[in-house]
């Protein structure tokens, strides 16, 4: 495949599949992480801004994270999308990048837990205007039955796995389960003319 | 099961799948469901879409525009990708201004330093001589914010020294230690002892075999035990970031 700017990729370019993306990647065509960059920076960074709370490191973990798929564009995808494989390889850096952060504030401070991971504050994220996909999501959420919506906000919203949810909500992780799953399923007819189908 | 129950069975195979929640069995089952029912392909999409928008819709952030340059620069850029964002180059006359500072800094003001150091002196002007040589200028923050101080770092000679000034003396019982940043490991290079101007001069042996991966920063954090394979400690020094 010829190259082209990463800036300015053809638009056949821009409809290829995320594993079409990375198989360009194997052979360093800097276009095909341009467009990956251009599909999730946004998420990337939102995820790593909403779990540092701190918008430097933020973007070094974004960097990291893209550099990262560079070096190394080898990802076995279970999905077509590389989206699930980013969310979790986010969130699992910055997490790592807080614990470390968290030991040092509790150590320097002599004081309690100052951050946990799976539990952040919002101020950045939420000072952060919100686009309308976010209000169509957020309003979407709203109509779901209490549990199902409480379980995919812990789920997507504070990224905490099943087992912590189940965890923290006090039920079974197959109850869990079956929310989420739920959860999904409603908001597919909830979000049936958003999306073009 | 009946009709109605086993389609409710499906959707929520597909569902489970989408969200990666399955259980082993249930994976199994489902793969098996896909290669019979090559049209559940569709419904998989659908639900992937709707769970992208509800990913997306909690946590997209518009980011800097100047990141989507600096990440393209730094993938293309001829030599360690990875270090391009977090290593300066070799600025030669800031570096020798600075180390020429640092030398009057550490070995003018004290006698007994400058007998002492002299070696250590006679090192960073060997090391500054030489192509490979890298600098990571340091900075103080938490207890330790008005710290500040630079790490030379040439790994063909297996050197690096560290000269830190005001950093306040460790606690009775905690030492200063340094820790290099390879490939997102944590290092251990070694303790550091401050004088009573908060002054450290240090040369650390640096073998190429731990740090050939490229390192990324260096960082100094305030430990209760010298043998730690991981820092535990507060950071009170870190290299900065360009």
């Amino acid at each position: 495949m010829e190259s082209s700017s990463p800036d300015n990729p053809s638009p056949e370019k821009l409809s290829l599949t995320d594993a079409e993306l990375l198989h360009a990647l194997k052979s360093k065509q800097a276009w095909a992480l341009g467009i990956l960059y251009d599909r999730y920076g946004g998420l990337v960074y939102g995820i790593g801004l909403k779990v540092l709370q701190n918008p430097q490191e933020a973007e070094d973990l974004t960097q990291e994270i893209f550099l990262a798929i560079w070096r190394n564009a080898t990802i076995n995808l279970n999905t077509s999308s590389l989206l699930p494989y980013l969310v979790k390889m986010t969130r699992s850096r910055a997490i790592d990048k807080l614990r470390v952060r968290s030991r040092n504030i509790n150590l320097l401070q002599r004081i309690g837990q100052t951050f946990t991971a799976e539990s952040p504050t919002s101020t950045p994220f939420e000072a952060a205007s919100l686009t309308e996909r976010s209000k169509y999501v957020r309003d979407a959420l709203a109509q779901l039955p209490e549990q199902q919506r409480q379980v995919l906000e812990m789920a997507y919203d504070q990224g905490l796995s099943q087992s912590k949810i189940a965890q923290q909500l006090n039920k079974p992780l197959g109850t869990v389960k079956t929310l989420t799953r739920q959860g999904l399923l409603t908001l597919k007819q909830i979000l049936k003319g958003y999306i073009d189908w | 099961m009946t009709e109605p129950e086993y389609i409710n069975h499906i959707e929520q195979l597909a569902a489970g799948f989408v969200v990666g929640n399955l259980a082993s069995e249930e994976a199994l089952e489902f793969q098996q469901l896909l290669q019979a029912n090559p049209e559940l392909a569709a419904d998989v999409a659908q639900l992937q879409d709707v769970l992208e928008q509800v990913l997306y819709g909690l946590n997209e952030v518009q980011p800097p525009q100047h990141l989507k340059t600096a990440i393209l620069s730094a993938a293309t850029s001829p030599t360690h990708p990875t270090q391009i964002l977090k290593q300066r180059s070799l600025p030669w006359p800031k570096i020798l201004g600075s180390v020429a500072a640092l030398l009057v800094l550490f070995l003018g003001i004290d006698n007994y330093r400058l007998r002492h150091d002299l070696r250590l002196a006679q090192d960073i002007n060997t090391l500054l001589q030489h192509s490979e040589t890298h600098l990571y200028p340091l900075q103080g923050v938490n207890a330790a914010s008005h710290a500040s101080g630079s790490f030379i770092l040439n790994l063909e000679q297996q050197k690096g020294i560290i000269a830190i000034k005001n950093l306040p003396n460790p606690p009775v019982g905690y030492v200063y230690r340094l820790w290099a940043t390879v490939d997102g490991e944590k290092i251990p290079c070694g303790k550091l002892s401050a004088n009573s101007q908060g002054k450290i001069v240090e040369k650390f042996s640096m073998p190429a075999d731990f740090y050939d991966a490229g390192v990324s920063g260096f960082f100094v954090t305030l430990e209760s035990s010298p043998n730690n394979r991981y820092p535990v400690g507060p950071t009170v020094v870190k290299s900065m970031i360009r």
